[in-house]
């Protein structure tokens, strides 16, 4: 069953081959426009296209259920106090005034101011949340039917409410209102994020029934001025 | 993910590493464990020892921070690291199980945690045909789709020409649609 992948390809697999790379944006404008001209001179290349990103999708999920243990870093500072390094100044800079945790929340608030808009917004958020109450997770309750008012709770990560989940990354355009407004609309919360590559889960919470939920998702995933990246995690409702 | 990373940041960090800043150690850790967990455990499929290796990598990254010149993202730097090491684990461990003759126990990778959790989602044969491919095609295949690495980035990690990231790659969608077919799903090829 295994392919040689040392083997020629012609020149539309070698087109085929970037399509990946395409989807993520980490072609050279060269190659995204050999993708692009293929794109339209091919019948076949909407459904290729369409196959390759329910790989990705399927992909993401895969890894995105994995959840590395917390207890790491605890033992990886223990290792590093008795751990000389190896070509570098003797000097150890332990408790200097850009160290300690001034230095890591100077590092942890600042560094998003770097990301984009919706990203920065949710990541001080997030981050704040953190420094402030440890492994919390931040939760936006939109309307969920318990409570009133639009706001922020924190939950310790038991979402009684939540019927189904996805993984979602917003635009660097998405502005902190409309992601809140939107969310509210279809009465999801954010239930965990922003990952290192931005991503958020976010959880449908029990309001309707599945007709009614798979309409919030269907609206949700139109917003593509919002939404970059939608894949339904999970559902009790079969709605996959 | 590669475009979304503050890579100056993490860049200003490895130079506070340099200079034996320990908290640097800590926002650097924070920020990359998780990813880096995830493909470790993606290649090896063992818990307990993804945890170790993840150690090892983030404690190699303290030792060896004044070799590291900036020639490629901290993020892609740390992931060759971690793949280095999965290879490695891999290779004693089959070695190990070839010595103790127990070819005919060897992991059974279709078992492995990860898979473990795919079982939670039954239905999605994509997902579980992912997890049948080779070490190496799978690593590809999340490299370039979960996180989102380009073809140079991949090939510093896996240490091949980029052409070759670029068949592997396509070799991989190859061998997953063929691993499907087996099941009796034909998606179609390519």
């Amino acid at each position: 069953m295994m392919t040689n992948s040392n083997s020629e390809m012609t020149e539309k697999e070698a087109t085929i081959a970037l399509l990946p790379f395409y989807l993520s944006g980490t072609l050279s404008k060269e190659e995204t426009k050999q993708v692009d001209a293929w794109l339209q001179s091919d019948t076949q290349a909407g459904a290729i296209l369409d196959k390759i990103d329910q790989e990705r999708h399927s992909s993401v999920i895969a890894n995105e259920s994995i959840i590395a243990p917390k207890t790491g870093l605890a033992r990886l500072m223990a290792d590093v106090a008795q751990t000389p390094q190896e070509n570098t100044a003797t000097s150890r800079v332990l408790s200097s005034t850009k160290g300690g945790v001034m230095a890591w929340i100077d590092q942890t608030i600042l560094a998003p101011l770097q990301a984009a808009p919706a990203q920065l917004a949710w990541g001080v958020c997030g981050l704040l949340m953190l420094v402030t109450i440890g492994q919390s997770t931040l939760l936006y309750q939109g309307k969920n039917p318990t409570n009133g008012a639009p706001g922020f709770e924190l939950a310790g990560g038991e979402h009684a409410n939540v019927l189904s989940s996805a993984i979602i990354k917003f635009t660097p355009s998405a502005s902190m209102a409309a992601i809140t407004k939107t969310l509210d609309e279809v009465g999801a919360i954010i239930m965990n994020g922003p990952t290192a590559s931005g991503q958020f889960t976010i959880g449908f919470v029990a309001r309707e029934n599945a007709p009614a939920l798979a309409e919030r998702l269907t609206q949700l995933q139109k917003r593509t001025d919002l939404i970059s990246f939608f894949a339904l995690q999970k559902t009790d409702d079969g709605l996959e | 993910m590669s475009q979304h990373q503050p890579k100056d940041r993490d860049i200003d960090l490895m130079e506070r590493l340099k200079k034996g800043d320990q908290s640097a150690m800590q926002v650097l850790y924070t920020r990359h464990y998780q990813r880096i967990y995830r493909f470790i455990i993606r290649q090896i499929r063992d818990e307990m020892m993804a945890e170790d290796i993840v150690n090892d990598v983030f404690l190699d990254c303290w030792r060896q921070a004044g070799k590291f010149e900036g020639r490629s993202a901290v993020s892609t730097w740390l992931t060759a690291i971690a793949f280095n090491k999965s290879i490695s684990y891999l290779r004693k461990r089959r070695e190990a199980q070839m010595g103790d003759g127990q070819a005919e126990s060897m992991v059974d990778e279709a078992d492995g945690p990860q898979t473990l959790l795919m079982k939670d989602d039954k239905g999605d044969q994509l997902k579980e045909a992912m997890d049948e491919l080779s070490t190496d095609h799978r690593a590809v295949i999340d490299l370039a789709y979960y996180h989102e690495m380009g073809v140079k980035e991949i090939a510093q990690i896996l240490d091949i020409p980029t052409n070759t990231v670029k068949t592997r790659l396509f070799h991989a969608r190859k061998n997953l649609h063929e691993i499907l077919l087996e099941r009796g799903i034909d998606r179609g090829w390519p």
